[in-house]
């Protein structure tokens, strides 16, 4: 089946699609770029984002890689529980909606996550924050760019190492260029793309499949994926529902857009994206779920998305189309989250590890120059942690229980007034700590439950336990 | 290569390995341009086979599968004669126990509803302070 697509497109034409995407995406970068005449523009884009370029960013941003390729895996392997349990990382941008609103009243000035954590948990919180977050966001994005190099060898036959710095030379560039005011164009054009590409395929497995043997074929065959006790299925949807929380929650990609975004479109937008996001999942694990049905031999897991689409596509006739499509809403998919993490990471690097922990703060027009240093600086690091394709994809996972345990300490520090913050930050350890011992020991399937358990635990013992009030941040940032 | 050779290429590292999400994936030395079948029954004499695979690819995902054992074998299929089959191979499918199961989706409740819930009280008493 990897034949199938890799003789779906020839390389010339893959090459061809991924330059024109590319120029499109740099040539929009330098466009919208000139807006951005001070660092706040850069960073933040003028923080007067309005609700469909906002809630656009945010849905492609967490239409990652992984959701295009992912979720069709979990639907084949647990079924219908599967599915449902990967759209609920829809919930993490629906409940962000909330804490938009409580963003933008305590951190009117903020920047980005470091601030709030920097502020509600000493240097010591901010410091595990920082190390947890930069871990988080480097394997993120990484495993991303393997996932690149991978698509555009099996899609186009382009070699891994060329197909991988391309769609990272592109990301780098337009970012560079444009900020996030770049970020977030490109985001609602890429949005549209991946929305339309999934229905488009979503549409023609359902023409071609006849439903009521699909369900004969899956109760005959894989019984367990109808299944209504499937242990791992369950546990997953506990599970990638509380990653998601963690992901969100903490992550300086989210912060960045609630700051960027005028004060009363931010939670709308956030609860929009959301409730966009989640049958994105559903329509990619429906997608997997035809494989069997339709009798397409699935070689590789990790690859049935694809497989199924490019499949589905040849027997209604679209021949090389299929493969043009499927390059297409791959490549926006992935740039549409390098892009993000690029200009969050960036941000966090230059606001919080130049300006927080090295005392130097900018003017505008050093920070252009740091900026684009720092950029072109994560986009050269990722390249050489990508290169050796690496399973980095395990170390996102293992960031699971990490991530979920912040959801508590970020619950608290915006909603709480006093705390103690010892307990808080040996919450965090702990629940990390025992998180990936049970990744080891238990399964991946229960990694962040725990994580985020033993956080909570210790986070509600620190409201009660000699407390002491929080400082109004507000102030601090002037 | 003659069909006998035919075989699974992760044989030592599968055979009698459990599965606790009823997913395998079954890797065979398929000779270039030939076909092969790949079979799966409850028991190691296969009296009750059914076909999960046939064509020329060199691997194939089977997900969904109960928990019990299942036996697979695979052959070169040559003109009009039987193929001649690998030895059986055996997968357990095991999933976690139920006690363990439904202690940790009651874990999980707890912690995805307290999460929900903090989020919930802790917005409404935000605003209540704000309005008073």
């Amino acid at each position: 089946m990897i034949d199938l697509l890799a003789n779906s497109i020839s390389v010339g034409t893959g090459w061809a699609i991924v330059i024109l995407l590319g120029l499109l995406w740099v040539g929009l970068g330098i466009f919208w770029g000139k807006k951005a005449k001070s660092s706040e523009g850069f960073m933040l884009a003028g923080r007067n984002v309005g609700l469909s370029l906002g809630s656009a960013t945010a849905m492609a941003t967490w239409v990652t890689s992984n959701t295009t390729m992912l979720a069709p895996v979990f639907a084949l392997t647990l079924g219908v529980w599967g599915m449902v349990a990967y759209s609920t990382a829809s919930f993490g941008l629906i409940l962000f909606a909330f804490f938009a609103i409580r963003i933008r009243k305590l951190l009117p000035k903020g920047v980005t996550a470091g601030d709030f954590f920097r502020m509600r948990y000493g240097r010591v919180g901010w410091s595990i924050f920082l190390i947890i977050t930069m871990l988080y966001s480097l394997s993120w994005l990484v495993s991303m760019a393997i996932a690149g190099g991978e698509l555009m060898l099996a899609l186009a036959g382009i070699p891994y190492l060329q197909g991988m710095s391309l769609i990272l030379v592109v990301c780098v560039l337009y970012t560079l260029f444009g900020g996030l005011y770049a970020v977030i164009g490109t985001d609602f054009i890429q949005s549209l793309i991946i929305l339309i590409g999934i229905v488009f395929i979503g549409v023609m497995v359902a023409i071609q499949i006849d439903f009521s043997e699909a369900y004969t074929h899956i109760s005959t065959y894989q019984p367990s994926l109808l299944k209504v006790v499937m242990p791992a299925a369950l546990l997953a949807v506990f599970n990638n529902m509380l990653f998601g929380f963690g992901e969100v929650f903490h992550n300086n990609v989210w912060w960045s857009r609630a700051f960027a975004m005028r004060k009363e479109i931010a939670p709308k937008a956030f609860l929009l994206s959301g409730i966009l996001w989640f049958p994105i999942p559903i329509a990619a694990g429906f997608i997997a779920l035809a494989a069997g049905p339709l009798g397409i031999n699935i070689a590789d897991e990790n690859q049935v998305g694809p497989v199924v689409a490019s499949a589905v596509m040849a027997n209604a006739g679209f021949g090389a189309f299929a493969g043009v499509l499927i390059l297409i809403v791959l490549f926006c998919s992935m740039a549409s989250s390098i892009d993000s993490l690029l200009a969050a990471t960036s941000d966090l690097l230059i606001r919080d590890v130049q300006e927080g922990l090295f005392k130097k703060s900018l003017d505008d027009r050093n920070f252009r120059k740091i900026a684009g240093r720092v950029i072109i600086g994560v986009g050269v690091l990722t390249w050489i942690l990508a290169a050796p394709k690496w399973p980095i994809i395990n170390a996102l996972f293992i960031s699971g229980p990490l991530v979920a345990s912040l959801i508590w300490p970020v619950i608290a520090g915006l909603y709480w007034s006093q705390i103690n913050r010892p307990i808080v930050i040996a919450g965090i350890l702990a629940g990390s700590i025992l998180g990936v011992v049970a990744y080891f020991t238990l399964g991946w399937f229960t990694a962040s439950l725990v994580g985020a358990g033993i956080s909570m635990i210790f986070t509600i013992s620190a409201r009660y336990i000699r407390p002491a009030p929080l400082h109004q941040e507000a102030a601090s940032l002037d | 290569m003659k069909a006998e050779q035919v075989d699974f290429t992760d044989r030592e590292t599968l055979d009698g390995s459990i599965s606790d999400r009823g997913t395998v994936t079954l890797r065979w030395n398929v000779p270039e341009a030939s076909e092969v079948v790949i079979q799966q029954a409850p028991t190691a004499g296969f009296s009750a086979p059914v076909v999960r695979y046939q064509g020329r690819d060199s691997a194939s995902v089977l997900t969904g599968l109960p928990e019990g054992s299942h036996f697979f074998r695979v052959g070169e299929i040559s003109g009009e004669a039987s193929p001649a089959w690998s030895p059986p191979l055996e997968i357990r499918v095991v999933f976690t126990s139920r006690t363990q199961l439904f202690t940790l989706l009651a874990l999980g409740s707890i912690v995805v509803g307290a999460t929900f819930a903090a989020i919930f009280l802790g917005h409404f008493n935000a605003n209540r302070r704000e309005n008073s």
